[in-house]
């Protein structure tokens, strides 16, 4: 094929979080010459202070690598990094959707693990070529031929022709490199036709406005031509062209097959959705790429300034954090224990962490965040149907008709070993099973199938799965639609009086064990006060559980004399100071911690 | 008296720190040097030049204390010598209170009367104890039969107003022998009793101390919390069956007989220091000042014999400051502090603290007595978080 694009491959890395995906993507860099010594900091990709640190990747990112193969040809690597969690597994396959291939890196002292195992599927879904690079062969431990019978057992890819390699002592990078070239399919297009473009990520930059990471599809973008956004039919004018090799290069043009930077005067993010079409309004495509969906906050929490002067910082800070994250959402709250602050609306838990490590960190706040709840639908006598997002508005319980909370079709993959802990669980968190599929050549790994409601799901279900299941589980999930359940409001008291940024809504046969575990959990968090806490979690006016935190004895300078009074003055001082991040409910001082403790119950 | 707590004060207090001791106890954190050979002299000079140093115009005194340290080992000539000093500095009332603290282990009637003599009408033994056990968990040199010694040397020397110091709360103590113990200190006929719970925390602490080290490696353990604070409620009965009542968190006296020149720390008086590692404070127009001297003798020594000021600290304090103290020291008082008249002394609105007030009231931890803002009993027992509250 003697295509304009034939010396372009695109791919991406599928790793298990510490299996060394960025330390290959940098050694690939290296390889490559894409960065240089004195450029190079480690894990070029992730560049984020918050990736960095929990070693995860938040928004994708490319790089374009030029390479000179064996067969003597000039070849464009584009390099397409993905984000590695659930809650961004709509991000995950817009960025598959951008390659033609994937490498999978398998830690060969661990062999598979199940993390990756949703994304390997999703690349095969979207007819990715895999090149499994088995990674860490340096290691005393590594087995590569026992993890090269896993790739074909458990995850039914040829063995063969995985790459041995270890990326911290740079083995194997050119290997790989040979395979990208001579294994992964160039991509399809033709640079003549109507122009098509997948919008895989955007991002909100203080100078440039909206940058668009795409891929051509078909056809050629070019700057200055005017292009239209499938899902709203607007119209914009390409204003700047790039691609990162590492840092962003002006190019005047971008063909079928390539992948680059687009700054087309967008203003606003919410106009560059993840997944949108981008085509032109004079010779538009025939239809768009499919798989285009809008996102849209499944979990919602409110955010409080601890001390209550932050309110405007805080309204700042997520003013400035939409324009990067479009997917979050916020509107104000007023909370009678908490004040004046914001409801967030998050894609998942992970997401919600996410922005509030990222406005405590990047804007200095300190917050009370208060434990997740999903979308209710309040259906009342009157016939009419609210929305509830918060357990605190939900109406007086002789208005309501019924509830109905969302569901979720969720797919497991685990290990047969597994397979028990994981029925017990689903079944625990009200799941209704649909289907059970054995895989692979020896059946040893499982698919389950679950109809279970997203409350449950945001509920601490991703960890206790990975617990038990020793993390070799992975779950990808999609809303399937809204079903009426049993469910009540629990109210927590504090000394007899409700705290409504504690009201959690649970289904009725759970609720009583939510209660004990949430008044259990209060009391440790609580410190001791000058006054005895009772802590009680009720349902309408029953209580059904108390905890009671016992007054501190003593606290009290025995002596204080002359010398004594300045030192004691000063320790008043911390103490109250102390008292500040302290939320203060009628007498009782709460910690930022007691009001998550709703959300992270029992061991 | 001063009117925001209804407590007879010093309102102008001279505090002299004697540093040295036989021995060091393992719980003090005051500034003491154990000695084998005092500097009698040369400590005294340094005391009489740092007086005339510091001494402000027309500064009339009406309590003096001696504290240390050991000064019962400092001769009652030099004793005497100060006290001329600081007569003929100022004025020092006729009626001043000279107090002077004594080790039981070191007292004769000679002594004691050369120091009533010296001009000396109160003094302050430091008995923590009268039982075996106890004193030797205490580090103490002295034994039970002291104490009784000293008391009856005192009151054969003329000494009228005596004052005894208990400790309580301490390592392997029952609540059995704290009451045994304060039944003992009562029956020595003392005007005037201190009982302190032994802190070894590090934070209340001037300088960490070998117990509270002995503590932190799990070498020591005290009694619980809920267990002190029954000791404190055991001695604070058997004190009041005797007529001695409580006056402030660790305090008690006989009618009358209560420290002029301590009130002055907790209702806001100047006193004035002296020696090694004392703390003096003096108002500053709206404000006021308080400085430490070197905790270390040779260091004191050297810099008054160099004709320097030895203060090793020196603070600031502004209204609010003083307020805060005002407040915290008061509500210390038995007798308790009208707020708004401590508020208003230095100019510093109330804010949030009339509605803290409302809710510690309603919560059983504060009540008004007599127009003062008082803890209750169950608010003594956590004195500090309520001051924080309040600052």
């Amino acid at each position: 094929m003697p295509a304009a694009n034939a010396h372009l491959r695109n791919f991406s890395i599928i790793a298990h979080i510490d299996h060394g995906k960025s330390t290959l993507a940098d050694r690939l860099l290296d390889k490559t010459g894409t960065v240089t010594k004195r450029e190079s900091q480690d894990q070029f990709l992730d560049n984020m202070e918050l990736e960095r640190e929990r070693g995860i990747t938040i928004k994708a990112q490319t790089v374009r690598m030029n390479y000179r193969a064996k067969d003597g040809k000039d070849y464009v690597l584009n390099l397409i990094d993905t984000p590695g969690h659930v809650d961004f597994a709509y991000e995950v396959s817009r960025s598959l959707a951008a390659c033609e291939g994937a490498l999978l890196v398998i830690d060969a002292t661990q062999g598979v693990e199940a993390q990756t195992l949703a994304n390997v599927y999703m690349a095969v879904e979207h007819d990715l070529e895999i090149v499994p690079v088995i990674n860490k062969i340096d290691l005393p431990s590594a087995d590569v031929e026992r993890t090269r019978a896993e790739i074909e057992d458990v995850i039914g890819l040829d063995g063969s022709i995985a790459v041995p390699a270890s990326a911290k002592e740079g083995i194997g990078i050119e290997e790989i490199l040979e395979a990208v070239v001579s294994l992964m399919p160039p991509p399809s297009g033709d640079p003549e036709g109507p122009l098509k473009a997948l919008v895989f990520d955007s991002w909100y930059d203080n100078y440039r406005g909206v940058v668009m990471l795409v891929r051509i599809l078909e056809g050629t973008l070019a700057l200055k031509q005017p292009i239209q956004l499938w899902s709203n039919k607007k119209n914009f004018e390409v204003q700047e062209l790039g691609v990162f090799a590492p840092f962003s290069r002006p190019v005047p043009k971008l063909i079928a097959g390539e992948v680059g930077v687009l700054v087309a005067n967008v203003k606003e993010l919410v106009d560059a959705k993840v997944g949108d079409t981008i085509t032109s309004p004079t010779r538009p495509c025939a239809e768009p790429f499919p798989g285009f969906k809008e996102v849209k906050p499944m979990v919602f929490s409110g955010v409080f300034p601890v001390d209550a002067a932050d309110y405007e910082n805080l309204r700042d800070a997520l003013s400035k954090l939409r324009l990067n994250d479009s997917a979050f959402t916020y509107e104000p709250e007023t909370s009678t224990a908490l004040g004046f602050g914001y409801r967030c609306g998050y894609l998942g838990l992970l997401h919600m962490e996410i922005v509030q490590e990222r406005l405590e960190r990047e804007y200095n706040l300190s917050l009370i965040t208060t434990a997740p709840s999903v979308v209710y639908r309040v259906f009342l006598h009157d016939k009419s149907m609210i929305v509830v997002d918060n357990p605190a508005k939900l109406p007086p319980v002789q208005n309501i008709e019924h509830l109905e909370e969302p569901f979720l079709t969720t797919n497991i993959h685990v290990p047969n070993e597994y397979l028990g802990a994981m029925l017990k669980l689903c079944q625990e968190r009200r799941g209704v099973q649909k289907g059970i599929e054995y895989l692979g050549s020896s059946g040893t790994r499982v698919k389950l199938t679950y109809e279970m409601p997203l409350a449950e799901v945001v509920f601490d279900f991703f960890d206790k799965m990975k617990s038990l299941s020793r993390g070799y589980a992975s779950l990808d999930y999609e809303i399937a639609d809204y079903r009426p359940s049993e469910l009540v409001k629990l109210d927590i008291l504090i000394n007899g009086e409700p705290v409504d940024a504690l009201s959690i809504i649970a289904h009725k046969d759970h609720a009583y064990q939510r209660g004990r575990d949430v008044c259990t959990r209060l009391k440790e968090v609580i410190p001791k006060q000058m006054f005895e806490v009772a802590i009680q979690a009720a349902i309408g006016s029953r209580v059904i559980s108390r905890e009671t935190v016992s007054a501190m004895r003593k606290n009290v300078l025995a002596k204080c004399y002359g010398g004594d009074i300045s030192r004691k003055r000063k320790l008043l001082e911390k103490q109250k100071e102390g008292k500040r991040r302290m939320k203060q409910v009628g007498v009782v001082e709460l910690p930022q911690e007691a009001f998550l403790a709703v959300l992270k119950t029992g061991e | 008296m001063d009117p925001l707590t209804g407590l007879e004060a010093a309102r102008a207090a001279v505090y002299v720190h004697f540093p040295y001791c036989l021995s060091k106890c393992p719980y003090c954190d005051f500034a003491s040097i154990a000695a084998r050979v005092v500097p009698q002299e040369r400590y005294a000079k340094a005391v009489l030049a740092e007086l005339s140093l510091r001494w402000p115009e027309g500064r009339g005194v009406d309590a003096v204390y001696f504290g240390g340290g050991t000064p019962s080992l400092w001769d009652a000539a030099h004793v005497k010598a100060v006290l001329q000093r600081i007569a003929s500095l100022g004025a020092l009332a006729p009626d001043a209170e000279v107090t002077l603290e004594a080790n039981p282990g070191a007292s004769d009637e000679a002594r004691f009367a050369a120091y009533r003599a010296a001009g000396v009408n109160r003094l302050s033994i430091g008995v923590q104890s009268l039982d075996e056990g106890t004193l030797k968990a205490l580090g103490r040199a002295h034994a039970p039969g002291d104490v009784e010694r000293a008391v009856k040397a005192a009151r054969a020397a003329g000494f009228e107003n005596l004052s005894l110091d208990l400790i309580y709360g301490v390592q392997g103590q029952t609540l059995a022998q704290a009451r045994a113990d304060a039944q003992a200190v009562v029956a020595l006929g003392a005007e005037h009793l201190s009982a302190y719970a032994l802190t070894l925390d590090k934070e209340s602490l001037a300088e960490e101390v070998p117990l509270a080290r002995a503590l932190s490696r799990g070498e020591v353990v005290l009694p619980p919390d809920e267990e002190v604070t029954a000791m404190r409620q055991e001695v604070e009965a058997v004190f009041a069956w005797a007529g001695l009542r409580r006056y402030e968190v660790s305090n008690y006296a006989k009618p009358g007989y209560h420290s002029r020149h301590n009130a002055a720390y907790w209702t806001g008086g100047e006193y004035l220091a002296v020696g090694a590692g004392a703390t003096g404070y003096r108002k500053d127009g709206a404000g006021g000042v308080r400085w430490s001297n070197h905790r270390s003798a040779d260091k004191y020594l050297a810099a008054v014999e160099a004709g320097r000021l030895p203060e090793g600290d020196r603070e600031t304090l502004g209204a609010e400051d003083l307020a805060a103290e005002r407040i915290a020291m008061g509500l210390r008082l038995v007798n308790g502090v009208q707020l708004e008249g401590a508020l208003a002394q230095h100019g510093v609105a109330a804010g949030e603290r009339t509605e803290e007030v409302a809710r510690l009231v309603k919560g059983g931890l504060l009540e008004l007595r007599d127009g003062r803002l008082a803890l209750t009993a169950r608010g003594f027992e956590v004195h500090s978080a309520v001051a924080a509250r309040l600052m």
